[in-house]
């Protein structure tokens, strides 16, 4: 550590010896929570991917391919157990997969307002303009979405920049607020925090638009999202927990999970887009 | 041109949810405990995002229907060297997928079969790859 100049330890008015040290202290950890800041950024920076382009890692299981796009960790825990009991050797892990994912929708299906209920039985594939056509997802399903990602500094804050749709996100780490008057977007206004090594994104003014497509579930524009990420090891991983807060729609708080490895050797590619036919 | 629909049974269960499969869930749309193959002619072949796409013209006993069968995400399959120049109009091509579940010409591809015979995967990932990822 440093010591600023004019920091010397001073007995003259006989002061107990802690304090010099401690003033030293004080002045600086200003400066060492600023390096601590910029450096806190570091582990999330680089490019990720789901089970999709790397699913040759043995990291992964079937339990991931169910959670491709993110899914409670009750389901996956329960599936994950599933997969592991002998008993079920012989039972095909879709089966199981479905199995687990009754009690993810029975979950989502308890949440709902009466609003969120309508909205749901509303709401089916071929309704979804998105699904077959040139138009990119909202930000539950941008966030959570199964082709790979890269972080990547841009000044103060963070970009994301997602392969799906080649679609690009600011984070601001800059210690901004959400404005006050902001048009509703697909993607929302992002900022972004590190605390105690967690990555918090706390997203607002999202047009309305579907949470999933396996739970039909939608969301108005009061939802608010909050991402934490935390980076794992062996093997380097990103673990994602999305939040989801929406009192028109939700009675209480959705919470997704998705994973993420750390894959440096891939290069995102160009996604491209045509307007297409319509089913016949 | 021709229409062939073999409609085999496989032992999966019910698989409500999407395993394995594609960018969206195809349980929504598609009956995933069901195939059927379809033979026609290529009219369209877009590699795009969210999913390729490839619009048939099949023979029904005299009459030509109108399909459309998609496969896996764009940005997977480039990986794994698909250019977007598999096919072209006019090609006959067989696919093997999954039927809709409204009816409709619809069939969620997982192998299509090129004019010179080559069978290829068409979907993001293998079910069948994961049967023994079960435990770590």
């Amino acid at each position: 550590m440093r010591i600023p100049m004019g920091c010397r330890p001073v007995r003259a008015f006989c002061l107990p010896r802690w304090v010099p040290v401690a003033a030293c202290v004080v002045l600086v950890l200003p400066h060492n929570a600023s390096a601590q800041s910029a450096d806190a950024i570091e582990p999330f920076l680089g490019t990720w991917s789901g089970v999709f382009t790397a699913q040759e890692h043995d990291y992964w299981t079937a339990a991931d391919i169910a959670c491709f796009v993110g899914c409670p960790r009750d389901m996956h825990e329960q599936l994950s157990a599933l997969l592991a009991d002998p008993v079920n050797d012989d039972v095909p892990w879709p089966a199981l997969a479905a199995q687990s994912s009754q009690a993810w929708f029975a979950e989502f299906e308890a949440q709902m307002t009466q609003t969120g209920l309508q909205v749901r039985e509303a709401n089916s594939p071929e309704s979804d303009p998105k699904f077959l056509n040139c138009q990119p997802y909202g930000f539950v399903r941008q966030a959570t979405n199964p082709l790979p990602m890269q972080i990547v500094r841009d000044g103060q804050n963070l970009l994301v920049r997602y392969e799906e749709w080649a679609l690009l996100r600011p984070i601001y780490m800059d210690g901004r607020d959400h404005p006050e008057h902001r048009t509703h977007t697909l993607l929302g206004h992002s900022i972004g925090r590190v605390e105690d090594g967690v990555l918090i994104v706390e997203t607002e003014r999202v047009t309305s638009d579907r949470v999933s497509d396996e739970t039909r579930i939608g969301h108005s524009e009061e939802l608010r999202g909050i991402e934490r990420y935390t980076v794992h090891d062996d093997p380097r991983r990103l673990e994602q927990t999305l939040t989801l807060e929406d009192p028109v729609t939700f009675t209480g708080r959705l919470v997704v999970t998705k994973t993420w490895l750390y894959t440096p050797e891939v290069e995102l590619v160009q996604d491209t887009c045509f307007q297409q036919p319509g089913k016949p | 041109m021709r229409l062939s629909y073999s409609l085999l049974l496989f032992a999966v269960g019910a698989m409500a949810l999407a395993p394995a499969t594609a960018h969206h869930s195809p349980a929504m749309l598609y009956d995933l405990s069901l195939e059927i193959v379809v033979t026609g002619v290529v009219t369209r072949y877009d590699l795009g995002n969210p999913h390729m796409r490839i619009y048939l013209d099949v023979d029904n006993e005299g009459a030509t229907d109108a399909w459309l069968a998609e496969g896996g995400s764009r940005t997977r399959l480039v990986r794994v060297g698909w250019t977007g120049d598999e096919v072209a109009p006019g090609d006959e091509v067989t696919i093997r997928g999954h039927p809709s579940r409204d009816g409709s010409n619809l069939i969620h591809m997982e192998y299509l079969t090129l004019p010179d015979g080559t069978e290829m995967f068409a979907e993001d990932i293998r079910t069948e790859d994961f049967n023994d990822r079960r435990r770590r």
